[in-house]
């Protein structure tokens, strides 16, 4: 490798690979699509259960990568039962839940962004090894949560050499969760990991990708960055903007309908489960620079971490609409804990 | 664990803090500094800003331990807890939130106690932690309960929040609070504080301590923090509070326990901080914010 370090052959401290064996091999990666042959515990016709009652592990199903933008832009994700899952009401009946990550590529280059939740790691993989081949590796991310960059560690530690685009979110070292980038674990990930600027309000030029990034347009973690693609008009929102959602384990997940938009309530709620501060609270601000990002870009198609990818410029307008509707909403919405010690 | 030398410091999140500490006889606090100001790109940022880790351990009849802390932590934390447990069993631990430095290393943890349960809001962690069972992940609610043998914590909901479904617990026998991220404070590296509590500091250099609360929370300026902290007022004497710990703070308790809330809630009042905007939060991050 071109810095001298051979990432891989540092993995050799047994803790990390019995650790990383542990999370390679010990959860539903493998598991059979939604009411398929030999699914354990299966009944013909019943919906699989993240509790399922054979299996201990959590549910996940339809591991893919899915081309958005034919060689340009893949949703790279799975889908996991709608249930046990803080943003989302406990009733969503029947429902799914896609979960993204995301990777941008031209002839050279290949851009995660989002590295994702540890459960889409089987995905992510898959990725890894179909989208890579000899293209220069690099890394972005919105915030630095467990959705966001689970798997950030994952994708350091195996592709070769990449290269991370940082937009200032915090300490790395912390979030790192694959035991095999424990030789990066803190000395000098600083040194080794070259960092490249993706400061809010700034933008880059990665090979034919044109990336931009800027504060969100509503968040809950202070520093939470949008990244905005221009030559596939792909806006990356991190935690917000994913309201719809799947009700079948094998539907597609990408809306590119205006028809049965959920309603404005709906919305908020979610909003205000995610972003808890905005209940009770006056932030007029927040809507308007919301709206000023779309008014100032060309989006074509919205990508959050979880929920559907929303694709096509009518589907974008009409859910900006809804969710401005919605942003001012969720400030009606009661604050259950302060109302807790009443 | 001996110092490293300045530059690496200065690069990198590092781990300091002459932790463990068995306080009581019955409280163990673990954990360690990060290096706040270590964030890429800020490798000359000075001076060294420390960020506290820690955990918690309860030595009731039964063990439970207060969040887990965050992956680079991890290499210290395992022995530290060996040290602290004595060969007993970890029997839970309880989960504060989802972020990493409060429960990264919910996995490993797991792993290395085999009959320990998770205990809080347990939403989410299957997608963080694919590799846990499930019915090692129990839900806890407001005011559920959990049977130490001597002791019972309680689960109360967090009235500050960074994630949503953040709970903080309640030891009823040490009337002891472990509000996640709440009584959070930062400090210099040069202050020497690390592994140090506030009622072991002289007079100024507690009250230097308290100057640097880190409230990584958004949005304070835009709802009424007064009706919160009336709230946690309530909660208080619902829960008379002792002895506070949290995600980032030494045990508060003694004689600077009372001041030390007062000046807390009384700044959440007057002056809460003002972070709506990462570019607006920039220069205000260092004194405040902690990985939010
Ligand atoms: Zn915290
Ligand atoms: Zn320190």
């Amino acid at each position: 490798m071109g810095d001298g370090i051979d990432r891989r052959a540092l993995l050799g401290g047994a803790g990390a690979g019995a650790i990383m064996a542990l999370l390679r091999d010990s959860y539903a990666a493998s598991l059979p699509p939604a009411g398929g042959p030999g699914r354990a515990g299966g009944e013909p016709g019943r919906p699989p259960a993240a509790l399922d009652a054979a299996s201990t592990r959590a549910f996940a199903a339809n591991q893919t990568v899915t081309a958005l933008v034919p060689g340009r832009l893949y949703r790279v994700g799975c889908v996991v039962r709608a249930e046990r899952l803080s943003w989302l009401p406990a009733d969503l009946p029947g429902g799914f839940e896609p979960l993204n990550a995301y990777v941008l590529t031209d002839e050279t280059n290949c851009v995660f962004v989002e590295p994702g939740m540890p459960i889409l790691l089987p995905a992510l993989k898959s990725a890894i090894d179909t989208l890579v081949g000899g293209r220069r590796v690099w890394v972005n991310f919105t915030r630095n949560e467990a959705d966001c960059i689970g798997n950030l560690g994952y994708v350091l530690g195996s592709c070769p050499q990449p290269t991370l685009l940082f937009g200032g979110a915090g300490g790395i070292l912390e979030w790192i969760n694959d035991p095999a980038v424990s030789m990066l674990e803190v000395r000098d990930f600083l040194g080794r990991i070259p960092i490249v600027d993706a400061r809010n309000d700034t933008a880059r030029e990665v090979g034919a990708l044109r990336m931009r990034w800027m504060d969100a347009g509503y968040k809950q973690m202070l520093i939470t960055q949008w990244a905005f693609e221009e030559t596939t008009g792909c806006l990356f929102t991190s935690d917000a903007m994913g309201y719809r959602h799947l009700a079948a384990v094998d539907a597609p997940p990408v809306v590119e309908s205006v028809r049965q938009l959920p309603s404005v309530d709906a919305v908020a709620a979610e909003i205000a489960r995610r972003m808890n501060w905005m209940r009770e609270a006056e932030y007029p601000e927040v809507i308007e620079r919301f709206q000023r990002i779309f008014r100032e870009h060309d989006v074509r198609m919205v990508a959050p971490i979880h929920g559907c990818v929303l694709r096509g410029r009518e589907v974008v307008a009409a859910h900006v609409k809804l969710v401005s509707k919605a942003l001012r909403a969720a400030s009606r919405i009661a604050d259950a804990e302060r109302l807790r010690y009443a | 664990m001996p110092d490293l030398p300045k530059d690496v410091i200065q690069k990198a999140y590092v781990v300091r803090g002459g932790l463990p500490r068995l306080v009581l006889p019955d409280l163990a606090w673990v954990g360690g500094c990060s290096n706040s100001a270590g964030w890429p790109g800020r490798a000359n940022v000075k001076p060294v800003t420390h960020e506290p880790c820690m955990a918690y351990v309860v030595l009731g009849q039964k063990t439970i331990m207060f969040d887990t802390g965050h992956y680079g932590l991890w290499y210290s934390l395992e022995g530290q807890l060996e040290a602290m447990l004595q060969g007993r069993p970890l029997d839970y631990v309880f989960v504060s939130h989802q972020e990493i430095p409060h429960t990264g290393n919910l996995g490993r943890l797991l792993a290395k106690y085999p009959r320990a349960k998770a205990v809080g809001d347990v939403r989410d962690y299957h997608l963080f932690h694919p590799e846990i069972a499930l019915d090692r992940l129990v839900m806890m609610q407001h005011g559920d309960r959990l049977d130490l043998g001597d002791r019972e914590i309680v689960f109360l909901d967090a009235i500050w929040k960074d994630l949503s479904g953040t709970l903080w617990a309640y030891d009823t026998k040490r009337r002891l609070i472990f509000s996640a991220d709440m009584f959070g404070y930062i400090h210099l590296a040069d202050d020497h504080v690390c592994g140090t509590m506030l009622h072991e500091m002289d007079e100024a250099l507690a009250a230097k301590s308290l100057e640097r609360p880190a409230l990584p929370f958004t949005g304070m300026r835009q709802r009424d923090q007064g009706a919160r902290v009336a709230a946690f007022r309530r909660l208080m004497a619902q829960f008379p509070v002792e002895i506070v710990t949290s995600g980032h703070t030494a045990p508060i308790m003694g004689p600077r326990l009372q001041p030390a809330i007062e000046q807390l809630l009384h700044a959440l009042e007057t002056s809460p901080p003002r972070f709506l905007q990462s570019d607006a939060g920039d220069h205000g991050r260092d004194p405040g914010a902690t990985h939010g």
